[in-house]
């Protein structure tokens, strides 16, 4: 049994990387930091104790695919690409996380 | 695939882990370059760089975690463990691994004679699309009998569904040229068969159409056996000469060793002549176009279904039997109404029927019952295991173990049991089907090559799985209700389990017991009851008759017979001697009519067995004769014919009335004769009979039989003196072969082969049972008093009286017992009436037999439940609640 918390963060987590391939097309761990810490104005930082390890299990999981090749700066790096069965996951997990705000800002301003 | 993948990571670590290093030092080296733009110095950057990754260590762990199953690992550790509970507890171990090899071994040997006998494919090219074809009468399907020859032409000529038909028959040959005549036994095949079962000869040819025809030159082939026994594998043997049966015949061909027919044969075929095709056996008109001797066999088209085949038969069938309805009126069974067709069935499933399938089926039963117990036995040690292991279990709960872990570790530790067991189960199975092979009657084809092969072998993995799951659930599903320290509550529910498990253990054993039980008192019956004849002494052996033939005159080979008789009884140390077409009686299968006190009207048909024997026959077999005379050395071929019946066929022919001078007709095709009954003998039980039969004997001196036995009484308290007697046949004639010199108590003790084998067999799996319940019973209550010694020092030190402790600790065991042993005798109630419905001569269930094995089966768990009580009791209160 997983830890429902772990669980949610995990999932939020999976959402931000699978969003950014989205719209990035195919991208090294580094830039999808970037991306996301400047899209969300530095709110949102991604460590890379937790960034890796989610890439490696969407990879496992089949979400996303990966394979070394040469970056800008002329170093070996690791891109990472959407998947159809990603890019399906991506939709779940939007739908997932815009019903859940939608219930966490009604609560906010009703309650 | 992803699972695979993460499994097979394990063992290219070092690889991935250079990979996830490349990819950190790939992010550590970005964000570096991005501070130096930034304008940081290097120092500063890669100290903010160091600082933006976080810790590498988690990075890398989670990736390894992402990437790599530990399950190998975890399963290793499992095993490991287990294997080091069970080292604890060696003898314990090895005694549960010992049933349960028991268990696994009877059940492989008994599939392997079950594939042997029902499944495995005959070995002949395509043999699927071979059928057996046989004569049958609809509305009574049970009752099938061999084709006639003029039949199979008839529907061979008028076929289309099939590619060919064929037929053969046996008999007993003699060849001649050696040190004395030899006996084979022979297959005279009509040319078709050899091809159509897809057999190449290894020298020489097979046999061509014109072969048995009149006229043609006399050929055999040889089978490999004869070849190498007889002719030294000589390559060059096609072309010589061999006398068979008196007459030269020209060797053309040698069949290749892995070819035989046997598996529809009494006896291996040594030697193929090709089947005489002359009018006298081929024509509707001749003489013997009745006998119903041949094994008819087709081979359906590649397109043809057996429904199709069916139908066209049923077609061609209807056309035969209008064309010749005087033939087909004589068939006894035939009543009004009834019609007769040629049927079709699949040649592997005919052959399955005719090798006891059901028996084979019962005993696979029993077996599985056997299995079960030694998996409840099983699986009560893994209960006891774990619960001794409860602390650690909780332990291990409170720890994060899930279910699914607890589970897993369950079923590997049964697996490390059933494995065990498996492997000791297979050496058994070696030793119980060459035992098997040993017990068998001399010779079965289909069984005789049964061993440990691949099927066995993947029907023992398959046992093995199945053990390990029933013996790991229990104990898994005790714990999945067990997640917090041991309380009262759930050791009760521990004891219930087991009380189960106790009761279903001794429900099983009672049903083999009193299966085994019945089996006996039926051999027992069997036994008592008066047979009629007395076997012991006599020794018979069997000769095949010189000259006889389609042509020979009738009482001419019996004529010879009395010939070899008369001088066999004038040698010292013989008290008499017989010949018989049968050594004892047949089931009731041949047609007979008597005519009503001189009304046709009133004549009435019935069926009884029917021999051909000499005059001695009665007094060798010492059957009493009761009215009248036995047949006199006048009684030869033109005399009136004679009968002897037994006080049954009279009882029912002529109630009330005296059968001597009476008409009696009787026998099939030639053989039908109306003979006048000239005595009355004792009636003879041969098989597991509930009742008597009509038993009817005709001379020797006035039939026509090539094959006899020949039995001979010494003298009281001596041997027959076998080279005297041959020596005084061949005084007669010199070519005679004399074979199968056997005592008369074996072939008497063949005809129960299957009774008994049966009863051994479920009465082996009974007494196994009955050990492995008794030991199960005994060590779950030696267990679960051990866990009480210090409730009951307790319980005494208050003044708790012996027997009241003896009942507490006893009577739940003996409760459970109880409902075992009334459940038993329901299942055995159930399981007697398969037993009867499998093997012939079974007598009912009585209730008797099921209070005696009930009440001590009872008495015997009794003394196990009470032993460990009582042994508890010897404890000294003081001493128990001191210690720890």
């Amino acid at each position: 049994m997983r830890d429902n918390k772990k669980d949610q963060l995990q999932g939020t987590l999976d959402l931000l990387v699978l969003r950014t391939l989205s719209t990035g097309g195919t991208m090294h761990g580094y830039a999808i930091t970037e991306r996301v810490q400047q899209v969300s104005r530095e709110v949102l930082r991604i460590e890379a104790g937790s960034l890796y390890p989610a890439l490696h299990r969407m990879e496992e999981s089949g979400w996303v695919r990966s394979e070394w090749d040469v970056s800008d700066n002329n170093r070996r790096a690791r891109f990472y690409t959407l998947t159809t069965a990603g890019r399906k996951r991506l939709s779940e997990e939007e739908e997932h996380w815009t019903r859940l705000a939608g219930a966490v800002t009604r609560v906010l301003k009703q309650a | 695939m992803s699972f695979i993948n993460r499994v097979l990571n394990r063992w290219r670590e070092p690889a991935l882990a250079r990979e996830f290093d490349d990819e950190l030092r790939f992010h550590f080296e970005s964000r570096v370059d991005a501070n130096l733009r930034r304008g940081m110095s290097r120092n500063e950057a890669e100290i903010e760089a160091r600082r933006h990754l976080g810790s590498t260590l988690r990075a890398r762990e989670g990736m390894r975690e992402a990437r790599v199953s530990g399950i190998i690992d975890d399963v290793a550790g499992d095993l490991r463990h287990g294997a080091r509970v069970f080292s604890r507890k060696p003898w314990l171990s090895a005694m549960v691994v010992a049933t349960l090899s028991l268990g696994i071994g009877a059940s492989a040997a008994m599939f392997s004679l079950l594939n042997a006998a029902l499944f495995r494919p005959l070995p002949f090219p395509d043999a699927g699309r071979l059928v057996a074809l046989s004569d049958a009468i609809r509305g009574d399907e049970r009752r099938v009998a061999n084709p006639m020859i003029p039949e199979l032409l008839d529907v061979r000529a008028a076929s289309t569904t099939f590619e060919a038909i064929s037929f053969f028959d046996t008999r007993d040959s003699q060849i001649n040229g050696g040190a004395e005549p030899a006996r084979v036994f022979a297959a005279r095949v009509e040319s078709a068969l050899l091809p159509m079962l897809g057999v190449r000869p290894a020298l020489g040819r097979l046999f061509a159409d014109a072969d048995g025809r009149s006229g043609s030159q006399f050929v055999a082939v040889l089978s490999d056996g004869l070849w190498r026994r007889n002719f030294g594998a000589d390559p060059a043997v096609v072309g010589k000469s061999l006398v068979v049966n008196g007459l030269p015949h020209l060797i053309v061909g040698v069949l290749p060793q892995d070819f035989s027919i046997d598996y529809m044969t009494a006896e291996p075929v040594e030697i193929y002549l090709p089947y005489p095709m002359i009018p006298a056996y081929t024509s509707w008109t001749a003489e013997f176009a009745f006998e119903r001797r041949v094994i008819a066999i087709g081979r359906m088209k590649r397109d043809a279904t057996i429904e199709r085949a069916s139908a066209e038969l049923d077609t061609i069938s209807r056309a035969v039997v209008a064309a010749h309805p005087n033939i087909y009126r004589q068939i006894p069974q035939l009543k009004e109404g009834r019609e007769p067709y040629v049927a079709a069935r699949d040649l592997r499933a005919s052959i399955a029927e005719g090798s006891s399938s059901s028996a084979l089926v019962l005993l696979s039963m029993a077996v599985v019952l056997v299995l079960l117990i030694a998996c409840t036995n099983t699986a009560q040690f893994l209960l006891a295991q774990s619960l001794e292991r409860r602390p650690e279990v909780v332990v291990r709960n409170a720890l994060g173990a899930s279910r699914g872990r607890l589970l897993r570790q369950f079923l590997l530790e049964a697996l490390l049991l059933a494995g065990a067991a498996s492997v000791l189960g297979l050496v058994q199975a070696i030793w119980l089907t060459q035992g098997f092979r040993s017990l068998m009657p001399s010779f079965t084809p289909l069984i005789g090559t049964i061993g440990v092969d691949r099927p066995v072998l993947v029907f023992t993995v398959g046992v093995a799985v199945f053990t390990t799951v029933v013996c790991g659930l229990v104990p898994a599903w005790r714990f999945s209700h067990t997640t917090h320290l041991g309380t009262r509550g759930t050791v009760a529910g521990h004891e219930r389990t087991r009380h189960v498990l106790i009761a279903l253990e001794v429900a099983i054993s009672m049903v083999l017991l009193v299966g085994a039980g019945l089996l006996l008192r039926s051999l027992q019956e069997l036994q008592r009851t008066q047979s009629g004849y007395e076997a012991d002494g006599v020794t018979a052996m069997r000769i095949r008759g010189i000259g006889g033939g389609a042509s020979a005159q009738s009482g001419a080979l019996g004529a010879v017979y009395q010939q070899y008789l008369d001088r066999i009884v004038t040698l010292p140390d013989i008290e008499s001697a017989a010949v018989a077409s049968l050594a004892l009686p047949s089931r009731a299968g041949t047609g007979f009519s008597v005519a009503g006190s001189g009304d046709a009207s009133t004549s009435r048909r019935d069926l009884g067995s029917y021999q051909i024997v000499s005059p001695g026959y009665f007094s060798v077999l010492r059957i009493p004769v009761k009215e009248g005379r036995t047949f006199a050395a006048s009684d030869i071929s033109g005399r009136p014919p004679v009968a002897i019946v037994n006080e049954e066929l009279a009882r029912r022919a002529w109630p009330g009335q005296s059968p001597i001078g009476r008409q009696i007709t009787a026998g099939e095709g030639p053989r039908a004769a109306t003979m006048t009954v000239v005595g009355v003998v004792g009636n003879i039980r041969t098989t597991f009979q509930i009742g008597d039969e009509p038993q009817m004997y005709a001379s020797s001196l006035q039939q026509n039989e090539p094959n006899v036995l020949l039995l001979i009484r010494p003298a009281a308290s001596t041997t027959v003196p076998l080279n005297a007697v041959k020596s005084a046949i061949w005084s007669v004639e010199p070519r005679q072969a004399v074979f199968s010199i056997r005592p008369m108590e074996e072939l008497v003790a063949e005809r129960t082969i299957l009774q008994r084998a049966v009863a051994a067999l479920i009465g082996g799996f009974a007494i196994l049972a009955f050990v492995m319940s008794i030991t199960g019973v005994y060590a779950v209550v030696t267990y679960l008093t051990s866990r009480r010694v210090k409730e009951i020092a307790l319980r005494r030190a208050i003044g708790a009286r012996s027997q009241d402790v003896v009942s507490l600790l006893a009577g739940p065991a003996f409760r459970w017992t109880m409902a075992g042993v009334l459940l038993g005798v329901v299942g055995a109630v159930l399981g007697s009436g398969l037993l009867r419905a499998t093997v012939t001569g079974v007598i009912p269930l009585d209730t008797i037999t099921v209070v005696v094995t009930g009440v001590s089966y009872l008495a015997v768990v009794g003394c196990a439940i009470c032993v460990p009580a009582l042994v508890a009791l010897q404890i000294d209160p003081a001493t128990a609640l001191r210690s720890e």
